[in-house]
């Protein structure tokens, strides 16, 4: 039928990679050269079309009016989803002497005029009239309206379709979009509001990107209508008990104009199910899902190859295991030989009848039936209601088929799940900590648990805490953090990682007991004398000094990115304070950069921050969220580390202060006492002594309390080696040690 | 200073009503409140030449004088002056604190007197093809601040030229000050200049320093071609006394001989020079905001003044 279109000079394969819905068509200035051929393409495609199929005399007509017409439509006329039907683009020009003169729109520059009579009325009438409205230019607007309720007193579908201004647009617009909402409505007997602003708060990132998608639902809308319209392709009904039906247009069009406000969903994928997916699921004007409805869906496909009857049947299948709707699907099938070759294009209507059921309506029967199912919802819809519908009811709508997908729906794909789950979480953090509780103990009551979603849950928790924490007390902190999803979860693993620093305390110090660098006999004689002294239990008296982060791997690696985190929120807010005086101006920053190498560098100090780290609590000066510079350190038990670190570790100079008493005042390497230093213990003994990576090496001298002196030589912490020991005295006595054992004793004759 | 004989000011009465009209711009006062103890010792300097130095001594010099404070305008640039040419009294230089340190003149013969503001002083250091060099160092400028406060009538204000550069003459022209008004202009030139200047003269014990950002141009700010006087001024990290808008009438009045502020009906260079004045003799500092919000109309007006002329 439609081969003539298809000998279009379209680009075989422009790059169409995309999948995303905003992805159906490419930009309209592209192929403008060739535009008049295409016209007269459509033209003949509509000749054939009214010769062959005798059902579609005319082809469907598309009126633009409103500020952003042209865009649209120059949109519309750019996609190649519309190459094989036939489809005519006006826009309204009302003139100066009130009369109305539509202008098709096309490629190129052959206008073609039609002027309008007042009465207006379109000779002949023709099957369906689209109207793409956007707000602004009222004049356009009014006959607009009048062509549309002309069609529709004629018996024929008039759809209008309107592009709801963005909320930033401001209140005069959406005044003005309100009205023309209810006057459009009235004029026609197909009506669908597309809503901006919910585009902008879904995954759309810019508004270019927003526009497109928009444009497209627009865009999908004709397609469909016209697909449907035109009779080109056989159109099916299929209901979950019946076979599938082919129907005909009359019927189709039929129950369009029965039908009020419908909504548009479009979605393109490299299999049918992810199509489907992006089609119901997280196409922003659907608003959830669709299985609530309870009203026939429009389904159209656009493949590149022809779908078999059988593959019609699957899909139909597969469509409804995904959205798990139950109620009666028309559905089109159509192949589009530009498209490229895997692409599915899945896009539906759904309509929903405004006499009988709003939006509210649906939103409260189902609460309350989930209200029935779990007590805690009864408080939520007593809460949240109200402003949720003010709010533009976006919030439950979209949150509560999940919810349903979730809780009621047992046979629904674990991905598609999955998927759900994930949106909802991200869409509302401020969502009650109940409702997450809750939705925990449902998950475990399945056989089936998200494991990483909850994971990447905790972790964003913790982020989230770590940033917080500096400018917020710790009251104000609770009180922030009991309002936000996964409270609960965070607390758990607070507690279970302060369960867990807490019990590795005990090797966290290790306090050298008295005598340094002699082996208690109870350690000598359990071991034999041969056995390396490094491998004697840890718990005893190995003069290790070193105050080990007893955090297991996963927890040590959190706690990076919680400290990185809460690095960086100083860093830019620092950051942030300094560009804003600076001001924006590429000349003052230039000035500023010179100035600032002008002068005398500076030592610029870090902030002084404080953190979670190493199982304790971190303050001092940070760098890329580990210690750097000057800092102290407070472990769990009350010692601490006062003195300077690098990379994170203790290194040079510093003081450990244990938690008995004790103390340490040198020098630091990696973590471990490295170098000289002394050790003044509480019981009054005082010890220096040369260190090697967290041990005793080299020469050292003991001073204990009593007066006696003893010089030595320490090896890996023990005594060893010939050493002078001065008693209280002044005896003189020549000992030989052996790796902590006392192997010779000689008193020094004078 | 109050205790300066009033006289009456040498201008017709045309200008006084100027001067009447603009002084509601300061609160209904008719004069400035002078604060500090006389004389003061203020050196104009910048690092960078041809910002505007010279011109800011002469046209500060000017006002304080038409403000009835006696003040001294030292060119301590000794090689290449040209203040004396500003002020018009190029043909009158004839003895120079050279010859004052010589011993072969008195110091008030060295001073000239300009004709029409009588509290206006001129010294300048040396004579530009004077082949002595100033043997006396660095020092040199501060004996004849010294002889200043000494004369029975001492100035109220002592307003040094800071020669262009950081070496000897600028030592030489620092040395006796107490505070600088280091002048700018919205370059990246100028910028880096006053920077190194500003360090240098907290050196030296120079604390009260205050910045004069030159020759802005409104247009090229506002089309972000050049930096603010707000940028300039938080980038030095000094208080702002004045922002002159970049006028063609200093150059008239430069090669008249004649300080814009004395042009009549004023210009939108010589009025931002005057307020400065004003605050220098006030000790105060305008601040960025008042930038935006007081310049603006000022220019306005006084280009509306240049239009109708």
């Amino acid at each position: 039928m439609a081969a003539p279109v298809r000998g279009l000079p379209l680009p075989p394969s422009l790059s169409y990679s995309r999948t995303s819905p905003r992805g159906l068509a490419p930009s309209a200035r592209g192929r403008s050269s060739r535009s008049g051929r295409r016209v007269h393409g459509v033209r003949a495609a509509a000749l054939e079309a009214a010769e062959g199929a005798s059902r579609a005399t005319e082809p469907v007509e598309v009126v633009g009016v409103g500020s952003r017409k042209d865009a649209v439509l120059d949109f519309c006329l750019g996609s190649r989803t519309l190459s094989s039907t036939p489809i005519r683009f006006w826009t309204v020009n009302v003139m100066n002497n009130s009369r109305v003169q539509l202008i098709q729109k096309g490629h190129g520059t052959d206008a073609v005029f039609r002027d309008l009579e007042p009465p207006l009325y379109l000779h002949p009438c023709p099957p369906a009239v689209i109207l793409v409205s956007s707000a602004g230019q009222d004049a356009d607007h009014i006959s607009a309206m009048e062509l549309l309720s002309a069609v529709k007193s004629a018996g024929n579908l008039a759809a209008s379709i309107f592009l709801k201004p963005f909320c930033f647009e401001g209140q005069r617009r959406q005044v003005e979009a309100a009205d023309l909402i209810g006057k459009l409505q009235t004029c026609s007997n197909f009506h669908i509001v597309i809503e901006a602003d919910s585009l902008l708060e879904t995954e759309v990132e810019t508004l270019a990107e927003a526009l497109d998608s928009a444009n497209n639902a627009v865009l999908s809308t004709i397609s469909m209508i016209s697909i449907m319209m035109s009779g080109y392709n056989k159109m099916f009904s299929s209901s979950l008990d019946v076979q599938i039906k082919e129907i005909d247009p009359e019927e189709v069009a039929k129950l369009l104009r029965s039908h009020g406000e419908a909504r548009v969903g479009f979605g393109a994928g490299y299999n049918i199910r992810s199509a489907i997916k992006q089609a119901v699921f997280h196409c922003p004007f659907l608003r959830g899902g669709i299985k609530d409805l309870n009203n026939v869906v429009f389904l159209s496909l656009t493949t590149a190859r022809v779908l078999s009857e059988t593959d019609m049947i699957s899909i139909l299948h597969i469509f409804r295991r995904v959205t798990g709707f139950t109620k009666d699907i028309i559905f089109s099938r159509n192949s589009e030989p530009d498209l490229e070759p895997k692409l599915i294009v899945v896009s539906l209507l759904t309509i929903r009848n405004h006499y009988d059921e709003n939006v509210a309506t649906v939103q409260e029967g189902f609460l309350s039936s989930l209200a029935l199912h779990f007590p805690f919802i009864s408080s939520l819809k007593r809460g949240d209601i109200p402003e949720q519908k003010q709010a533009g009811q976006k919030h439950s709508l979209n949150q509560l088929p999940d919810n349903g997908s979730n809780t009621v729906e047992q046979e629904l794909s674990q991905l598609s799940n999955g998927s759900s789950d994930a949106t909802v979480s991200k869409m509302f953090p401020e969502e009650n900590e109940d409702l997450e509780s809750e939705r925990e103990n449902n998950d475990s009551n399945r056989s089936m648990k998200p494991e990483s979603l909850e994971s990447d849950f905790v972790v964003a928790e913790g982020m989230r805490k770590g940033g917080n924490r500096e400018h917020l007390g710790s009251e104000q902190e609770h009180s922030f953090l009991s309002n936000s999803p996964g409270f609960r979860i965070a607390q758990l693993w607070a507690n279970e990682r302060t369960m867990a620093s807490g019990s590795s305390k005990n090797d966290e110090l290790d306090i050298i007991t008295l005598p340094v660098g002699v082996k208690l006999s109870k350690v000598q004689s359990h071991h034999s004398p041969n056995t390396q002294p490094e491998t004697t239990h840890s718990g005893t008296t190995v003069v290790s000094g070193h105050a080990g982060f007893g955090v297991p791997f996963s927890d040590v690696r959190l706690e990076k990115v919680m400290d990185m985190c809460s690095s960086a929120v100083t860093f830019l807010r620092g950051r942030m304070d300094r560009s804003k005086k600076r001001g924006s101006s590429s000349i003052s920053s230039r000035a500023a950069l010179m100035l600032d190498a002008e002068r005398e560098p500076e030592k610029t100090w870090s902030p002084i921050v404080e953190i979670r780290y190493g199982g304790g609590t971190y303050r001092g000066r940070c760098q890329e969220g580990v210690p750097e510079g000057k800092g102290r350190l407070t472990f769990s038990d009350g010692s601490f580390y006062d003195g300077l670190w690098r990379f994170g570790k203790r290194s040079g100079l510093g003081t450990l202060f244990y938690s008995n008493g004790d103390v340490y005042h040198g020098t630091w390497r990696d973590d471990l006492i490295h170098g000289k230093g002394w050790y003044y213990f509480h019981s009054g003994d005082r010890w220096f002594a040369n260190f090697w990576k967290g041990k005793a090496n080299g020469e050292g001298r003991f001073y204990a309390k009593d007066g006696s002196i003893f010089f030595g030589h320490f090896q890996n912490g023990w005594r060893h080696g010939e050493s002078l020991l001065v008693d209280a005295n002044g005896t003189r006595w020549i000992e030989v040690w052996d790796e902590g054992v006392l192997v010779g004793r000689a008193k020094m004759e004078k | 200073m109050a205790s300066a004989p009033p006289r009456l000011p040498p201008l017709p009465g045309s200008r006084c009503t100027a001067v009447s009209a603009r002084a509601v711009n300061h609160g209904g006062r008719t004069a400035p409140e002078l604060s500090g103890p006389t004389p003061r010792v203020v050196v104009v300097t910048s690092g960078k030449g041809g910002v505007g130095k010279t011109t800011t001594t002469a046209n500060l010099a000017a006002s304080l004088a038409r403000l009835s404070f006696p003040t001294v305008a030292v060119d301590a640039d000794a090689g290449l002056r040209n203040l004396d040419l500003l002020l018009g009294l190029e043909n009158r230089v004839h003895l120079t604190a050279a010859d004052v340190l010589a011993g072969d003149c008195r110091l008030d013969q060295a001073l000239v007197r300009h004709r029409a503001l009588h509290d206006l002083h001129l010294l300048c250091l040396s004579k530009p093809r004077s082949k002595l060099p100033l043997a006396f160092g660095s020092k040199t400028l501060t004996w004849v601040a010294d002889a200043l406060r000494r004369t029975p009538n001492p100035p109220a204000f002592i307003l040094i030229d800071c020669p262009a550069g950081v070496d000897a003459g600028f030592v030489t022209a620092i040395a006796p000050a107490e505070e600088a008004v280091l002048v700018t202009t919205p370059d990246i030139t100028a910028l880096r200049d006053a920077d190194r200047v500003a360090g240098l003269l907290e050196c030296d014990g120079i604390k009260d320093i205050k910045i004069i950002v030159n020759r802005v141009r409104p247009d090229l700010v506002k089309g972000e071609d050049m930096m603010s006087a707000l940028d300039v001024q938080e980038m030095l990290g000094l208080p702002l006394l004045g922002v002159v808008p970049e006028d063609a009438e200093v150059i008239r009045s430069t090669n008249r001989g004649v300080p814009l502020v004395l042009n009549d009906p004023p210009t939108p260079a010589g009025l931002a020079l005057e307020q400065a004045t004003w605050r220098l003799v006030e000790r105060d500092a305008m601040t960025a905001v008042m930038v935006e919000e007081q310049e603006r109309p000022k220019k306005k007006g006084g280009l509306f003044s240049f239009f109708s002329r």
